[in-house]
């Protein structure tokens, strides 16, 4: 641990992965609540994998194309909005269809991903770092965009709190109150969709979904207002992403899947100890 | 009654599909009635209830609520869910819940005012849950439930209260409760009410529409003293002739028979 903490002073690399950690663990906690109450994790699932198809197609069309001003983040924002009001209408027009679209937007989304990047020369290897990202090659420029992602949510969720409850909580009540539930349930999904494409630049397809539904899930048995959840999980989160970074860093592994595996731990903590709780 | 009507259904049918939920029906509710929904499961109440709200759309026919379609009514109208539909472990507490019923009343953006929080106090105070106001909705017995989900469709102040089965899986002393509640909301306000039991319900009820595919009025009428005094009752009773025959289709118009 003070061997970590020497090493935090001397690299400027693992400061920036501390605070890229901390900084995703407030979008993910606040996000993430809502996704895990809505229980929706299986639409942040779909909508991560998609991204996977925007990168892939950005970087083809960059590459192989010549369009030089497209970034793959560009890719992973079109193809995110895309999925996010792709079900978002599929809900607005009803019937059971809906977790099929969902599955077929994840399974599409990962093909394309893969066709894409086989057909650009020399990206072959670049998938690893998509699905588990690179948490300490994260640069000032990418803290900024992070930062940005936070104060988006924030606003967001400041003006919009009690409508976004009342939608993930009973959302035909709030139908009812004259709420427009289809039209904040496709902000929920774009601000999932926001929170996904920027944490995968930062940590990897599958470490968002981890932080959007393994702390919060732990938090939950704890939580008795929908904002300490948020709050709870938000701080569980940054330590475990800062664990995480000490673990791997002490012990040579990828910091992606050490802290995944954490997440797990904790979650699966969280439920033994409800469980003792309810016992006693 | 001379005024216009507050709920006026005429010749409605719905239908899942091709099977057909609700055929021919046709009544009209009065300001300040106090109306008890029965029929068996299935018999299409609460689809019944879902198109007064507007939620689903006639196939044919129409309804009218407070003079114009149920979607342009919403405000005015408390709709009271059956509690099973809601998620037991959303971290949500009281007030947080009951505070729903002023969406609609306040401004998109922003948090509830206090003037929304007093509201919610209030209805609470009125269905006598006040004192649960912080506790987490999930820890409520069924009894406290039923008082907070009425208290969340009292608290935007509708003229008209639609309550899906108020009172299901609650003890007799917590039912005798909730009805007494509802009398006393009934002095301002129409009641629409599905039921299962008609035994408790004709106590307070003016009116019973009997809902299987069709639906069917029943008269609610006094019993003479003298047979009251048989059952032993220390209450006023009353008798619900329920006495038509299920398979067959009501007379047209479906209207008071026996």
């Amino acid at each position: 641990m003070i061997e970590f903490l020497e090493a935090l002073g001397r690299h400027a690399f693992l400061r920036n992965a501390l605070l890229a950690g901390a900084l995703a663990s407030v979008a993910s906690g606040v996000v993430g609540t809502y996704v895990v109450t809505r229980r929706i994790t299986g639409i942040a699932g779909s909508l991560a994998h998609a991204v996977l198809g925007g990168m892939g197609l950005a970087i083809w069309l960059r590459t192989v194309h010549g369009w030089a001003w497209l970034t793959p983040l560009h890719g992973a924002v079109f193809a995110a909005v895309l999925g996010a009001v792709i079900i978002g209408a599929a809900r607005a027009r009803g019937g059971d269809r809906e977790d099929t679209v969902i599955s077929a937007l994840w399974a599409v989304g990962m093909a394309v991903g893969v066709l894409f990047l086989f057909l650009t020369p020399g990206y072959k290897a670049d998938l690893m770092t998509y699905l588990f990202g690179n948490i300490v090659m994260v640069d000032p420029e990418t803290l900024r965009l992070l930062l940005l992602l936070d104060g988006v949510i924030l606003l967001v969720v400041a003006l919009f709190y009690d409508p976004l409850l009342a939608v993930c909580y009973d959302e035909e009540f709030a139908r009812l109150r004259g709420v427009r539930t289809d039209a904040v349930f496709t902000l929920l999904l774009l601000l999932v969709a926001l929170t996904i494409v920027t944490l995968i630049y930062v940590v990897g397809v599958v470490l968002v979904i981890a932080l959007i539904s393994l702390p919060v899930s732990a938090v939950g048995r704890f939580s008795r207002r929908l904002w300490q959840m948020m709050l709870l999980s938000a701080a569980l989160s940054s330590v475990l992403t800062t664990a995480g970074l000490a673990l791997a860093y002490a012990a040579d592994l990828p910091a992606g899947a050490v802290t995944i595996l954490l997440a797990a731990l904790v979650y699966v903590l969280a439920g033994v100890a409800a469980a003792l709780k309810r016992r006693a | 009654m001379s005024a216009a009507p507050v709920i006026r259904v005429r010749d409605l049918d719905y239908a899942y599909g091709r099977q057909p939920a609700l055929q021919g029906v046709h009544f009209d509710i009065q300001a300040l009635d106090f109306v008890s929904v029965i029929g068996p499961n299935g018999g299409g109440k609460s689809t019944l209830l879902k198109l007064l709200l507007g939620l689903l759309s006639p196939r044919r026919g129409t309804v009218e609520v407070c003079g114009g379609p149920p979607s342009k009514a919403r405000l005015k109208l408390g709709y009271m869910p059956q509690r099973v539909e809601l998620d037991p472990r959303f971290p949500v507490t009281v007030m947080d819940v009951t505070i729903m019923g002023r969406l609609g009343l306040r401004p998109t953006l922003g948090p509830y005012r206090r003037r929304d929080r007093e509201a919610a106090l209030a209805a609470l105070e009125a269905t006598g849950a006040a004192d649960l106001c912080a506790r987490p909705f999930s820890e409520l017995s069924g009894g406290q439930r039923q008082k907070v989900l009425i208290a969340r469709a009292l608290c935007g102040d509708p003229e008209i209260l639609l309550l899906d089965e108020p009172t299901a899986s609650l003890d007799p002393t917590v039912q005798d409760d909730l009805y007494a509640l509802l009398n006393r909301l009934n002095d301002t306000r129409t009641i629409l009410m599905v039921s299962h039991d008609v035994s408790m319900v004709s106590r307070y009820v003016n009116r019973v529409l009997c809902v299987n595919r069709t639906c069917v009025e029943h008269c609610v009428t006094e019993i003479p003293r003298e047979l009251s005094l048989l059952f032993d009752a220390r209450e006023e009773l009353r008798l619900v002739r329920h006495d038509h025959d299920h398979t067959d289709h009501p007379p047209a118009g479906g209207a008071c028979h026996d």
